[in-house]
């Protein structure tokens, strides 16, 4: 096997055998899982089975407290904070289930806000926002600030700020959990499109089977431990 | 079982009641060293006293001196109350379900507040005792007491306490009448503050300065008291608007995450950072006055020492004003912080540094005090310079004074964003986006 294919076939994105515990609760037992580039993985499992804290993990908010988080083969554990800070701003987007916008911004300034930290222009970061809000079918309400959304439309904020610095993983937590089936339905349709579209890979916490359908493989938590299903037909 | 009211009460949290207690026995004890000079009436005085105490025509100034060092406090104990509202909410909202009415919520919220002022104003007697030996006895031999101790405890001393215990309750329904709204569906858009009540105050202060200059007889000693505390009424009153007006202009213009962070938290909601900052111009007044006054003093014909004494006093607790200010802003935007503790957790979820956050709150205090301080320096100072004739020397002072004094409210304000960083840290962990 040339050193190539091995290259291929190594995941882009990696979690083995995670131990995640908040105080006495134990979230995660030895989960593991693998995404590749471009690749749509739905994790589904019963409420408080974990799903939540092994995105996190993931993603790098949270620090694994035993097992391996890895990205192109690189541990995420040993990166210092700020880069893995940076990783999460750059590499990848986060689409949360409520309360992720700042109130008090815009919803232009709550997708240009990554940019600004990337050193992008004023200018540069709102046009930057803008195209995407424009892409999601929420230009119009650039300059409303959340309290003024319907919540499926602050999904599609939520879902542009997180693909405005072109990451290469989307991971979205229950991104339909806090609306109705038909906005749901619509938030969901241009999360996977975008994500498509960019070329992306998604990783979508969910317990709704109809989310988790458009996948392409889903890997079941029960109890914090990971039961793969394996590829859809 | 015990009663509800006590049950809720108790649930304030233990460094809020803390907060509550020590701002209120600072209050009560500045209070009563104020009516007891009062209290001295026009009547001739036996004991050794600073000469703006002891002078029947500067006492009234020195009364107004001694009620504007307990407005930080004030100040101070309005942000202690909103401490933990977050957790505040959820208990209300759990109480509203179980059948609380709004009125329930703001009597318990008065309650949960003036319990522990109650306290804290019977502390302040001793408080004021103590002031009364340290600053009374302690001082008549030396420079002549700051604080009169020929006027002993008394019935009146009771008024005062209640008139603290009464404030405080009524802050602690205030803010319970602000969540009982939150409970009942929140309130709507904010409309922008207006600059016309505080400019009316400020008109009237140089109407009244203006009959300094004329012949007022017996009026005259009243006029300088007044003026002042218009002034410093005037200011404080426009805080919100310039904050609101500062903020807006920034925001138009800001390059940084944190500045658009801070400077659009701050056009959302200006009156809680305002009201935190509002005494800021009347501490960068005072910086002001005296930075013209010493000088004058220094150099003119008077009997230096029976004025600089009162003046290095004044500055020491324009200073000490200062850094209670400094930490009712860092309250105050921590506080907010904690409120939207998902949604800051959330940014820094998604790759904002959690030290952008935190700059954030630095600037929001800045933002909200920079431009008051700046106005009250300048007033002070070239106001108090130009009615006095203190000449081109004296106001050369005032121009050093200006960039020293936003110096040191730049410091007072990051210090203490600073020294409060480690609970914002903890809001904004990953932890706290954990919904199961």
């Amino acid at each position: 096997m040339t050193e190539q294919t091995m290259r291929e076939r190594e995941p882009m994105l990696a979690a083995r055998a995670v131990h995640r515990s908040f105080g006495a609760t134990t979230a995660l037992r030895g989960a593991s899982i693998e995404i590749g580039a471009g690749e749509h993985v739905a994790i589904t499992g019963p409420s408080g089975s974990g799903k939540s804290t092994l995105l996190h993990c993931l993603a790098g908010v949270l620090v694994p407290d035993s097992g391996l988080v890895t990205l192109d083969g690189r541990r995420l554990d040993e990166l210092s904070l700020d880069e893995r800070t940076r990783l999460r701003r750059v590499q990848f987007g986060l689409v949360l289930q409520f309360g992720q916008l700042v109130p008090d911004l815009t919803a232009a300034e709550n997708v240009a806000l990554p940019l600004l930290l990337e050193r992008r222009g004023r200018a540069s970061a709102r046009a930057a926002a803008d195209q995407w809000l424009e892409r999601l079918g929420v230009g119009d309400l650039a300059d409303q600030r959340p309290t003024q959304l319907s919540g499926g439309q602050q999904q599609r904020v939520a879902i542009a700020r997180a693909l405005v610095t072109s990451p290469r993983v989307v991971f979205a937590d229950e991104p339909t959990g806090a609306l109705d089936t038909v906005a749901g339905e619509r938030a969901l349709e241009v999360l996977v499109s975008a994500t498509r579209e960019t070329g992306a890979a998604l990783v979508i916490v969910t317990h709704d089977n109809r989310v988790a359908a458009v996948a392409d493989r889903e890997v079941v938590l029960r109890d914090g431990s990971t039961e793969p299903v394996g590829a859809r037909p | 079982m015990r009663p509800l009211w006590v049950v809720v009460a108790a649930r304030g949290g233990r460094g809020r009641g803390a907060l509550v207690a020590g701002c209120t026995a600072m209050v009560t004890a500045l209070l009563l060293v104020a009516a007891s000079v009062v209290r001295l009436g026009g009547a001739r005085i036996t004991e050794r006293l600073l000469a703006p105490i002891a002078d029947p025509g500067t006492r009234g100034g020195a009364v107004v001196a001694i009620v504007l060092t307990t407005v930080p406090l004030l100040l101070l104990l309005d942000q202690a109350v909103r401490l933990g509202s977050a957790g505040r909410h959820r208990r209300f909202v759990a109480l509203a379900v179980a059948g609380a009415t709004g009125r329930d919520l703001r009597r318990w919220s008065a309650v949960e507040v003036a319990l522990p002022a109650a306290l804290g104003a019977l502390l302040g007697v001793p408080v004021w005792l103590l002031l009364r030996r340290l600053l009374g006895v302690g001082l008549a031999a030396r420079t002549g007491a700051l604080v009169p101790v020929s006027v002993g405890p008394g019935p009146w001393a009771v008024a005062v306490l209640l008139v603290v215990v009464g404030y405080a309750a009524w802050v602690g329904r205030r803010a319970g009448s602000r969540a009982a709204q939150a409970v009942a569906g929140g309130r709507g858009p904010q409309r922008p503050p207006r600059p016309w009540l505080a400019l009316g105050l400020l008109a009237l202060a140089l109407v009244v300065g203006g009959g300094y200059l004329g012949d007022l007889g017996g009026l005259r000693d009243l006029v300088g008291p007044l003026t002042v505390l218009l002034l410093a009424l005037g200011i404080a009153a426009l805080s919100p608007w310039l904050a609101y007006v500062a903020a807006d202009r920034t925001a138009r213009r800001a390059r940084s995450a944190a500045m658009l962070l801070a400077t659009r938290r701050l056009t959302a909601d200006p009156r809680q950072a305002a009201r935190a900052a509002a005494a800021v111009g009347a501490v960068a007044m005072t910086a002001g006055v005296l930075s013209a006054f010493v000088p004058q003093v220094s150099s003119g014909s008077y009997e230096a020492e029976d004025y600089l004494v009162p003046a290095l006093v004044v500055g020491v607790l324009a200073l000490v004003a200062l850094l209670t200010i400094a930490g009712s802003l860092a309250v105050h935007s921590t506080e907010t912080v904690l409120e939207r503790r998902r949604e800051m957790a959330a940014l820094v979820a998604t790759g904002i540094p959690a030290r952008v956050v935190s700059d954030s709150q630095r600037l929001e205090g800045l933002v909200a005090t920079l431009p008051l301080a700046l106005l009250g320096v300048l007033l002070g100072g070239y106001g108090y310079g130009l009615l006095v004739h203190v000449g081109t020397g004296g106001l050369l002072w005032v121009t050093v004074a200006v960039p020293l004094t936003l110096a040191v409210v730049y410091v007072a304000v990051a210090g203490s964003t600073r020294l409060l960083r480690p609970w914002l840290l903890e809001a904004v962990d990953g932890a706290s986006l954990r919904t199961e």
